[in-house]
């Protein structure tokens, strides 16, 4: 874990390919879940109510406390590790350091938005299916931008 | 240390998502299995009148799997981060660690020693659970007053020391 305290990347060439494995996964994921994201009803906030609240049209009920959960609690998991491994490989790479500290608080803040907009849409209110789809894109495009930023300045080392 | 600025607020936006994970973990266990030995037993087991049927060694497998996985990796997270970002009290923060895995692997095998040894051991199930989730919480909110500055408690110190 002593690369993540100190900046000799460069000089550790299996640890470089470990990175740039992993970034090329995470790549991967995110376009997974915008898939799944779209597989579930898509972006819109009309679907996404749908999809929470059900839908009499579809004969679809209001998704259940275990299964809202069950969402969070599985979405929190996958979205802490993510966060943490891309920032602390992200604080390794060469970029701009203000631009980087932007990527890190927007991304940390979609992703919270993202694990709790689901509870809010079922047990607030419907007006957070907006905030649904939009978290989600703050969230996945911040990990997009923080991977291609961290392979760039991998490249360069 | 280099690279501070940046890992953090990481490493606090990351703890935040922890005990968001712990929370929802805890409203998990209280929905499905509930907080009596007679109800996590009932889950194991199975229970006529409420038509749940008891677990199968495969049903218990679908949990324990990606349970082990998951739990490994945050705790191991966590631990890892403990001597570089908190490094008051190590013993005690050793102590809450070891007892973060014990009761990890407590909580995730005592259904199997419920559902095929003796139904007494949802008395573990539960002494597991709750000592995994205030060992979880405890390290996590270590971890976030590291972030800020220290201990609210060691503020006075602080403030005399400058």
């Amino acid at each position: 874990m002593k690369i993540f305290v100190s900046n000799d990347i460069g000089k550790n060439p299996a640890m470089k390919t470990l990175f740039v494995f992993f970034l090329a996964l995470e790549l991967l994921f995110v376009a997974g879940a915008a898939l799944m994201r779209y597989s579930e009803g898509g972006f819109s906030p009309a679907s996404v109510r749908a999809y929470y609240l059900g839908d009499e049209n579809a004969f679809t009920e209001p998704k259940s406390l275990t299964l809202i959960l069950e969402e969070v609690h599985t979405r929190s998991f996958f979205a802490a590790v993510l966060l943490l491994t891309t920032c602390s490989i992200l604080a390794v790479a060469s970029a701009a350091e203000r631009l980087k500290l932007i990527l890190v608080y927007s991304t940390s803040a979609g992703a919270l938005a993202y694990i709790l907009s689901g509870p809010a849409i079922r047990y607030v209110s419907p007006v957070f299916s907006h905030a649904l789809p939009a978290s989600f894109a703050l969230f996945h495009a911040g990990l997009c931008a923080m991977a291609v930023l961290s392979l760039a300045g991998l490249a360069r080392k | 240390m280099k690279n501070e600025n940046i890992l953090k607020p990481a490493l606090a936006f990351f703890m935040v998502i922890i005990l968001v994970q712990c929370v929802s973990g805890a409203l998990l266990f209280g929905v499905k299995l509930g907080f009596t030995p007679e109800s996590v037993a009932g889950f194991y087991l199975g229970a006529e009148e409420k038509f749940m049927r008891p677990k199968t060694f495969a049903g218990l497998l679908e949990v324990t799997v990606p349970h082990l996985c998951a739990v490994g990796v945050v705790v191991f997270i966590l631990g890892h981060l403990v001597p570089v970002f908190a490094r008051e009290k190590k013993k005690l923060m050793n102590f809450v660690l070891c007892s973060c895995f014990a009761s990890a692997a407590g909580d995730i095998f005592s259904g199997y020693l419920v559902c095929f040894v003796h139904p007494g051991f949802a008395y573990l199930k539960l002494f597991s659970f709750a000592l995994f989730e205030l060992s979880l919480t405890a390290v996590a909110f270590s971890l976030i007053c590291a972030c800020f500055g220290g201990f609210p408690w060691k503020a006075r110190e602080r403030v005399e020391q400058a």
